[in-house]
């Protein structure tokens, strides 16, 4: 786990230097301009070098109980649920928002084990809020139609 | 006053003012409970049907809508871990770990019991100012707003839930993120990369959806989630009653968070967003058990629900006194005044000082309905967190997609919760503070544009303003005061320990 976290916070410390180095070097932005990105980025990378060097010395506490312990399962299924769950955008922007989010519950449900009749009234549900609610009462201009449909 | 205040209650009492303001809080409710919609969309939405009406019947509509929103978000930040809006993220930190040790119920009744309570307190904050507010207001320049916000994020360190560093980590990558797209004050888009969705920075509802609801999503879809304790209908309201009675026991921590709340909301261009945070930041400093917060401790939640409802008294304060809006809901409040021909402001308490105190009425009395409401609804809301996790996965995935895009209709909002829900699931599992990062990027455009202000105005003299010198002290105050309780505590126990032990 000392590892990871290093790696994130050197991940983290590219980011941040990374974009002052864009700020002053590539758009050329006047200091008055960068002066508080720096003193932000300046601040934080202070105390992540701190947090690298407690890590490296084993004197950071730990987080204990952090990672919730993973179910039974193998690897791959976990990565099945994760790619499912996140189908989410995909469908989206393929099918719309009302359609796709009831097309995309329906789908979901139905692979989670569900009967037909709750996941059919969970993706008419679905419609119901996004196209009832969202749409004609609250006048949210949702996509109805997919990213791909000519206009 | 006390003609005023008469006048103010004949105001309210008209049937169809005490009709809209019901339908108002259910509306409301209905808002704050779907992510995404804060009480911004609430007041845009029933600003239109106002027109025509009396003056008292429709801001009352409007404001008891707005009121009673982040009371509604409470309920997906404790029961889902999904915030409502923006300030309803500090309520997830310890209303959610309870609902998942199966006291959800007590989280709930305590929410909405400090809600309540809080709003009132706001309300009676916003009844006894009204009169002196103008020169409190007036001496309120850029250095002291500035050191209000300074005051805020002071505590990113202390939301750090076991390492301060990794609190400040978090802060600081909040206030870097905050500086993406247009600079406030030269008008320069900063870090855009040439793409077009950065030139307005990175939104809020996507940032907090994307920290707390995505991570929690995929832990319920992948069964990383440990199962909830399974409750009764009865046990349920037993909870609540029990959450009811927290809040009322702890009467200190509840006004001292509810005045928080007030004077955040009177500073204007702090932000609401703000008064959550620096509430439950202040109530783990000055605890006696700071390492229960995080952990599911019901004073985590208290603080930042009174706060938040608190917080729109103050706001209302100088919208009515000055006619500058505290918040940006206000601001659309004070649309509504210019819709039905009024003109907040010095004037209008002199000319209008009935409708103010009717209005003031109406905030409380929105709070007290919206608590009846939810506490009467909450045991069949709690349901909703029994469902199989591979089923409430999806849903809350459905809910989150819908309020991301509806924040500002903007499909790539959607695209950048799930992005920045990578980043979430990193910070949560190396116990890195999300509501820090959160802090720290409602606080950083503040600091930025008021620092640069008061030293364009001021140079560093600043700091000699006798305001200035106040904030300095409580700040100072603030940051030691957990290490002083602690450290006076101990000396105590020693004294009496030696006193013992002469004996």
């Amino acid at each position: 786990m000392r590892s990871v976290e290093t790696a994130f916070l050197l991940l983290l410390a590219a980011f941040l230097a990374g974009f002052c180095a864009l700020g002053l070097f590539y758009y050329d932005y006047s200091l008055a301009l960068m002066r508080f990105p720096l003193l932000a980025a300046g601040g934080t990378l202070v105390v992540v070098i701190v947090q690298v060097v407690a890590l490296r010395r084993g004197t950071a506490p730990m987080q204990v109980g952090a990672t919730p312990a993973i179910a039974p399962g193998g690897e791959r299924r976990r990565v099945r649920e994760a790619l499912l769950l996140l189908s989410v955008l995909p469908m989206v922007f393929l099918l719309g928002f009302p359609a796709g989010l009831a097309v995309y519950l329906l789908g979901v449900l139905r692979c989670a084990g569900e009967t037909w009749g709750f996941s059919l009234a969970a993706a008419a549900a679905s419609l119901g809020l996004s196209y009832g609610i969202f749409v004609k009462a609250m006048g949210v201009p949702l996509p109805l139609l997919p990213y791909w449909w000519p206009y | 006053m006390l003609a005023s205040v008469a006048d103010g209650f004949a105001l309210f009492l008209d049937a169809e003012v005490l009709l809209l303001c019901v339908l108002a809080v259910f509306v409301g409710l209905l808002l704050g409970v779907l992510p995404g919609l804060g009480g911004l969309t609430a007041l845009a939405l029933l600003l239109p049907f106002i027109y025509g009406m009396e003056p008292m019947a429709g801001l009352g509509f409007l404001l008891a809508a707005h009121a009673v929103v982040y009371t509604g978000g409470a309920l997906t930040s404790i029961a889902l871990g999904i915030p409502g809006s923006g300030p309803n993220a500090a309520t997830v930190i310890d209303g959610y770990p309870m609902t998942r040790a199966g006291k959800g119920g007590i989280a709930l009744g305590a929410a909405f019991a400090s809600s309540g309570l809080g709003g009132v307190v706001g309300v009676i904050a916003l009844v006894g100012l009204l009169p002196f507010l103008q020169p409190i207001v007036f001496h309120i320049g850029s250095p002291e707003t500035f050191l209000f916000a300074v005051m805020g994020i002071i505590y990113v360190g202390v939301l750090g839930e076991r390492s301060m560093a990794r609190g400040l980590i978090a802060g600081g990558l909040g206030v870097f993120l905050a500086l993406f797209g247009y600079d406030r004050l030269q008008g320069v888009p900063r870090f855009w990369l040439d793409f077009d969705y950065l030139l307005d920075g990175i939104r809020l509802v996507p940032l907090v959806l994307g920290l707390f609801a995505v991570p929690e999503i995929l832990d319920l879809a992948l069964g990383r989630r440990a199962e909830t304790p399974a409750v009764g209908r009865r046990d349920r309201f037993a909870q609540i009653g029990e959450g009811l009675k927290a809040t009322i026991f702890r009467p200190y921590l509840l006004i001292k968070s509810s005045l928080l709340g007030v004077f955040i909301g009177i500073v204007p261009g702090v932000g609401g967003d703000t008064a959550p945070f620096v509430a439950y930041a202040s109530a783990k400093q000055t605890s006696a058990t700071p390492e229960a917060f995080g952990n599911g401790c019901v004073e985590g939640v208290i603080a930042p629900e009174a706060s938040n409802n608190a917080k729109e008294g103050g706001a209302l304060v100088t919208t009515l006194a000055l006619g500058i809006p505290g918040s940006a809901g206000m601001s659309l409040l004070l649309g509504g005044f210019l819709l039905l021909g009024l003109e907040p402001g010095p004037d209008f308490l002199a000319n209008h000082m009935d409708l103010a105190v009717g209005l003031a009425i109406v905030l409380a009395f929105a709070n007290l309905v919206a608590v009846v409401v939810m506490i009467a609804a909450s045991p069949l809301l709690l349901k909703i967190a029994d469902l199989r996790p591979q089923v409430l996965a999806p849903i809350l995935a459905v809910l989150v997609v819908l309020g991301a895009y509806a924040y500002q209709n903007e499909p790539l909002d959607v695209v950048a919760t799930f992005v920045i829900g990578a980043l979430g699931c990193a910070m949560k599992a190396m116990g890195y503070s999300r509501p820090a990062l959160v802090l720290g990027f409602v606080m950083a455009p503040l600091i930025e544009t008021y620092l640069h202000i008061t030293l364009q105005a001021y140079g560093m003299s600043f700091l000699l303003r006798p305001g200035s010198l106040v904030l300095l002290v409580l700040i100072v105050m603030g940051l030691s005061w957990g290490r002083l309780r602690r450290y006076f505590l101990a000396a105590a126990a020693r004294y009496g320990g030696n006193g013992n032990a002469k004996r």
